[in-house]
């Protein structure tokens, strides 16, 4: 006995021995420039139209490229698979000229058959497929499908004109249609490639949920675009790797190898940031930045702002209902120094749903509420009411998105100065998803709530109706119906010029009426090693790593 | 051994006072315990007399200290330091002693009542073993950590009395199981065979010759579940279920939300964190001592 | 022994009944409703509506227990409500990589703990003794969370000696036929990847294996302590037995009988203390991906994830079981 116990205590030792001895090993850049990014999740699926998520996007949108891209750094139109286009004058068919000559990985042709095939997919879409909780972006732009609330259809059918023309017909006039379309759930897949691997194939579990059960954009399967990387493997808790498409259109990538792998925690990314064993990830939180460039190996890559992180108010919640409280609220809310205090240099004051950066429909006459506690008493008192006033309050907890890096914090901040202005905050907190989300989209959260949104393409309709849905803002009144009347309006309007000075209108609108108060637009920072450039960031995160190297 | 002496063993009472003050005797020649007993006592101190002890109100907060980032350090104005709100540091630990001594003894109060009662009513009583232990097993079989986490959810998210009640109640079957275990122990042993031969009832052999001999173990396991729970408490905060309001000064919420200060401002996450542990290492020593002290076979030689 | 070992057999089958019970139950009396999860932060009210009815949410609740008792014996443990992946394909990835980190934490620390103990019981009152109460004291009061950090931090960020996440360099390629990175390397003849795996799991391990190593040490110096002042150790003693030969027949064997029990408990602790060690370190294992379920309320994920864990350690205590016969002759002869 005394033997094993030695043999253990040894074996102990030597694993300690063996650990302290183990230094770095060497050979971590190889001759073939890669890198390796890390992801705060695995991907979902690299199926388009199934992706949802910021991480499947980000390396779908390596893979596959769509109709219409957009100028790096910015959210302006740019040629992508198809060269050019035009809207018939009702808005309502589009005609695409495609590029010639490009190929799918699998070696078959991109043409406009190919075009059809993805848009008609999408349409075909049934059963747990149509779901929002499969298809989520097709149902939020597209409304129905072929055996789904066909009547709500936006899309009507799609025609090859020739190899290299194809012709999209809408239902109704859709103003963001073009913007819409950048979206990396809206991305040309080879035809020849989903028949293949079964794209289509897929079955639902005893509780609903939708599984593909092909071999597409699952892990381990394949996902064949026309993008700059091809899928070389993905494989769940390891990494999913990608290699330049050595026979792509345009300027071929400058990597050869992109290795994308899921670290969870942000402080986990930051550090394997420092250690070398990733050499770029998204969203640095504003406390780390410092430690990044502070770091003589690291840098900051911004993000432009193209988000917004705002206060909700339930108006069903009385005092709310009326405009001198909301007033008031907006008066006795410290923006200012919520901004500069907590989030190190990274945000903007907002004064509107829509960040400047999206200058189509920006308004800039809205009215402005600096903080002001004694006009926020003054206007409670003159609303006849006593202080303090008591309001229900609520935050999510275990949740960072980049207008709310710490949603306690704000909140915290928010409380205090909501004290010092005739208010007396009852907290309320719950988990994110489904909990917070769930009681505040079904208007129970509270009188107040945090939330923000960020933005999906180029057009103000991506904050709009991603942030007003009627109930959590109690606005099935007569405000409200007045309110969503515009948004309609303007969405289906074919003149750029008027439909931007319609959302001018709507902001200014908003803000006179006090619907919520925003507060807050921010930077979002990546952070790399110092020898990765020609990274450019895009304001809705369609990152290319095409024009990425890495230098010395 | 003969028949007069397990008649005398038998008739030897043991009233619960004088075991106790014998034990506790018995602990104060034990410098573990003394010092365990120190550290313990000044934790209730401070928890009690918070209000007077800390400078600041620990839920006041200063913006303008944390513009230039998080955080500055000890200062003459703030001997610890402000958190990433600007709140007085010192003044925060001084109150999370409350919260966290709280944890522990409510949550282990509940595992440890419900656990020995059905734990020994497992031991003895053959019939209510198996659905008892059944029971326990299904509950066992779920990772206490994930039951917390459970049980939280259930109670309608987070909070400081659903994490206490959860991880009471994620207890429970780790102290029946031991206390199941040690009496199907001694029920074996001689002197329980021997009483029960002259016939001493059932209720009498359970109280008073398995159950103080069966003891011990649980107050070693007794006093690591309240190390335990005040880390299972911080574990959960970490993830997110602690206290509701964020303003409450709890050291395991303290511990998580700072940790991302660890390169910047270290004090913040490491603080809250010794306090955990030495106030845990404090539970620790007195229980080693009352275990020494309780055991009848080290009686009279500690 | 035989009817001893079979009878704990049959009793799996109430434990699993019951466990499925209580999962399916849990998720069903939990705030939020299991179709807001399913959609995640951008459900609408007719999305939620129409999942409910899609997914057969609105039938009585003995119905959907049925069909999820069916499809569990059809081996189907649902699928992912956020990566529409089947739990059964996830598991396949990551069980092997917690087992492989449970082992090697375990191993770690009844290797240290055990000596630790007896050592410490051994030289009661010594230097040693005190030094291994006072490493168990630190390892039991640390927040396993806090230990990984701190561990990290120096071992990894700082002094830069061993890899910070993950299980394996993503620069190395390397096959893995059974999921265990470390003896997929031997296996394969791949000594780098298993190098490379093996100091992936050094420090998790380190950070996993401490709560482990501080109780087995504690229970073992007590177990010993109190073994030795048994009548039929002071027997055998008194026979004039080598202290050897005590030491290996009596007092070592029945002072391993609480151990054994402590060690099995470990097991549920240990897949606990996954969670946070693997968020952590980024560990791909079945405590990342619970995490992850956690973090976007994915039921169905949590209700396959946490029945499956459950069926692991009831078959760990099962084991235990039997060996705590196999120790005790007692509970062996007895034919319980």
């Amino acid at each position: 006995m005394h033997r094993v116990f030695k043999a253990g205590f040894a074996a102990g030792v030597l694993a300690l021995v063996v650990a302290a001895v183990a230094a770095g090993s060497a050979d971590r850049q190889a001759q073939t420039p890669t890198l390796v990014f890390g992801a705060s999740a695995e991907p979902t699926s690299l199926d388009s139209p199934f992706i949802s998520d910021g991480e499947s996007l980000r390396a779908a949108y390596q893979i596959y490229e769509g109709l219409i891209k957009q100028v790096p750094g910015t959210t302006t139109l740019a040629p992508g698979l198809a060269t050019s286009w035009k809207a018939s004058r009702n808005g309502r068919v589009y005609t695409f000229t495609l590029r010639r000559g490009v190929r799918f990985h699998d070696g078959t042709s991109f043409n406009a058959a190919a075009v059809c095939a993805n848009f008609n997919r999408w349409y075909n879409f049934r059963g747990a497929q149509a779901n929002p909780s499969a298809s989520y972006y097709y149902n939020a732009i597209f409304k129905g499908f072929r055996t789904k609330d066909r009547g709500k259809a936006l899309y009507r059918s799609c025609s090859a004109s020739g190899q290299n023309v194809a012709v999209v017909r809408l239902t109704r006039t859709y103003g963001p249609f073009l913007n819409v379309l950048t979206n990396g759930a809206f991305m040309m897949q080879s035809p020849a490639a989903m028949a293949k691997y079964g794209a289509n194939k897929g079955r639902v579990t005893s509780d609903g949920v939708y599984v593909p059960t092909g071999q597409w954009g699952v892990p381990g399967g394949f996902a064949i675009g026309t993008g700059p990387f091809r899928l070389v493997s993905w494989k769940i808790g390891d990494k999913l790797e990608l290699a330049r498409n050595d026979s792509y259109w345009g300027r071929k990538a400058g990597l050869s190898r992109l290795i994308i792998r899921a670290i969870a925690d942000n402080t986990a990314r930051l550090q394997a940031l420092q250690t070398g064993e990733i050499q770029g990830y998204d969203n640095v939180a504003p406390t780390d930045i410092r430690t990044v460039t502070q770091n003589s190996k690291l840098k900051i890559e911004n993000r432009p702002p193209f988000n917004v992180g705002y206060v909700g108010i339930n108006q069903a919640e009385e005092p709310f209902n009326r405009l001198a409280v909301r007033k008031a609220l907006a008066y006795a809310l410290d923006r200012a120094a919520v901004v500069r205090s907590l989030y190190a240099g990274r945000g903007a004051v907002a004064h509107e749903f829509q960040p400047p950066t999206l200058r189509f429909g920006y308004s800039t006459s809205v009215p402005r509420y600096g903080y002001s506690p004694a006009k926020a008493r003054a206007a409670l008192t003159a609303a006849g009411l006593t202080l303090p006033v008591e309001v229900e309050f609520i935050y999510p907890t275990d949740v960072t998105r980049p207008y709310m890096p710490d949603p306690r914090r704000n909140f915290q901040a928010f409380s205090a100065s909501l004290e010092n202005s005739g208010f007396k905050v009852t907290a309320k907190s719950a988990p994110w998803s489904p909990d917070y989300l769930g009681q505040v989209q079904a208007g129970q959260g509270g009188a107040l709530f945090l939330l923000g949104w960020t933005g999906d393409y180029g057009d103000p309709t991506t904050f709009l109706d991603g942030i007003f849905a009627a109930k959590q803002f109690g606005l099935e009144n007569a405000l409200g119906n007045r309110f969503y009347a515009m948004i309609t309006k303007a969405a289906a309007q074919p003149n750029p010029v008027k439909r931007s000075n319609q959302y001018k209108a709507i902001q200014n609108f908003i803000m006179s009426n006090v619907l919520a108060v925003p507060y807050v637009h921010t930077r979002p920072a990546l952070g790399f090693a110092r020898n990765v450039q020609g990274f450019v960031a895009s304001p809705v995160l369609n990152d290319s790593f095409a024009s990425v190297r890495i230098s010395g | 051994m003969s028949v007069a002496e397990i008649t005398e063993v038998t008739l030897e009472q043991n009233p619960p006072t004088g075991l106790i003050r014998d034990a506790f005797r018995r602990m104060l020649r034990n410098p573990g315990a003394v010092f365990g007993l120190f550290v313990i006592g000044f934790f209730i101190f401070v928890a009690v007399f918070a209000p007077l002890l800390a400078p600041y109100d620990p839920q006041e907060q200063n913006l303008a200290a944390i513009e230039q980032g998080c955080c500055p350090g000890p200062s003459r104005d703030h001997l610890l330091g402000v958190d990433d709100l600007g709140r007085d540091e010192l003044s925060r630990l001084i109150y999370g002693a409350r919260y966290s001594l709280l944890i522990g003894i409510v949550a282990v109060s509940v595992g440890l009542t419900l656990g020995m009662i059905l734990g020994s009513a497992a031991g003895y009583f053959r019939r209510l073993d198996t659905p008892i232990m059944r029971c326990m097993d299904v509950m066992l079989a779920i990772p206490g950590f994930l039951m917390a986490i459970g049980i939280v959810a259930l109670f309608g998210g987070g909070g400081l009395l659903q994490v206490m009640l959860a991880i009471g109640i994620v207890n429970v079957p780790i102290f029946a199981r031991l206390m199941r275990g040690s009496i199907l122990g001694q029920r074996e042993t001689d002197y329980v065979l021997a009483a029960r031969a002259v016939g001493v009832p059932s209720r009498r052999i359970l109280g008073s010759h398995i159950m103080p001999n069966a003891i011990s173990p649980v107050i070693v396991a007794g006093t690591l579940a309240l190390a335990t729970s005040i880390i299972d408490a911080a574990g959960l905060g970490f993830l997110g279920l602690g206290p509701q309001d964020p303003a409450t000064p709890e050291w395991g919420t303290m511990l998580t939300d700072t940790v991302k200060y660890l390169e910047s401002q270290p004090l913040l996450a490491i603080l809250p964190g010794l306090a955990i542990v030495i106030v845990v290492m404090g539970f620790n020593l007195v229980g080693d001592g009352l275990r020494e002290a309780l055991d009848p076979k080290l009686r009279g030689r500690v | 022994m035989l009817r001893f070992t079979v009878r704990r057999l049959l009793l799996l089958v109430p434990i699993l009944l019951g466990l499925s019970i209580l999962v399916f139950f849990w998720i069903r009396a939990l705030p939020g409703s299991p179709a807001e999860a399913i959609l995640g932060e951008r459900a609408t009210e007719e999305a939620v509506a129409e999942a409910r009815e899609q997914y057969g949410l609105d039938d009585p609740v003995y119905v959907q227990y049925v069909r999820y008792l069916q499809s569990l014996a059809q081996g189907d443990l649902g699928a992912s409500a956020y990566s529409h992946r089947l739990v059964t394909d996830e598991i396949r990835e990551r069980f092997p990589a917690t087992i492989e980190l449970a082992l090697t934490a375990m191993l770690f620390a009844m290797a240290l703990g055990v000596p630790l103990g007896f050592y410490a019981a051994k030289r009661h009152g010594g230097f040693f003794d005190h030094f291994s109460l006072f490493a168990s004291l630190i390892g039991v009061s640390i927040p396993i969370f806090f230990l990984a950090i701190l561990l990290k931090y120096a071992f990894a960020v700082k002094l830069a000696w061993l890899p910070s996440v993950g299980r394996q360099d993503v620069l190395i390629t390397a096959e893995h036929p059974t999921g265990f990175y470390v003896l997929d390397g031997i296996i394969t003849g791949n000594w780098n990847a298993a190098w490379d795996a093996f100091k992936h799991l050094i420090l998790p391990a380190i950070a996993l294996g401490s709560i482990p190593l501080a109780i087995i040490a504690r229970i073992t110096r007590a177990s010993v302590l109190d073994v030795q002042n048994e009548d039929y150790v002071r027997t055998a003693r008194a026979k004039g037995l080598t202290p050897r030969t005590v030491d290996r027949g009596h007092v070592f064997r029945n002072a391993m009988l609480p151990v054994v029990t402590v060690i099995g408990l470990q097991a549920g602790l240990l897949l606990s203390g996954a969670i946070l060690t693997e968020t952590v370190f980024a560990f791909p294992g079945m405590g990342t991906w619970v995490q992850e379920a956690i973090k976007h309320r994915d039921y169905p994920v949590l209700q396959g994830g946490i029945l499956f864990i459950a069926i692991v350690v009831v078959l760990i205590n099962l084991a235990v079981d039997i060996a705590y016969g196999f120790l005790d002759p007692r509970i062996r002869l007895s034919g319980r």
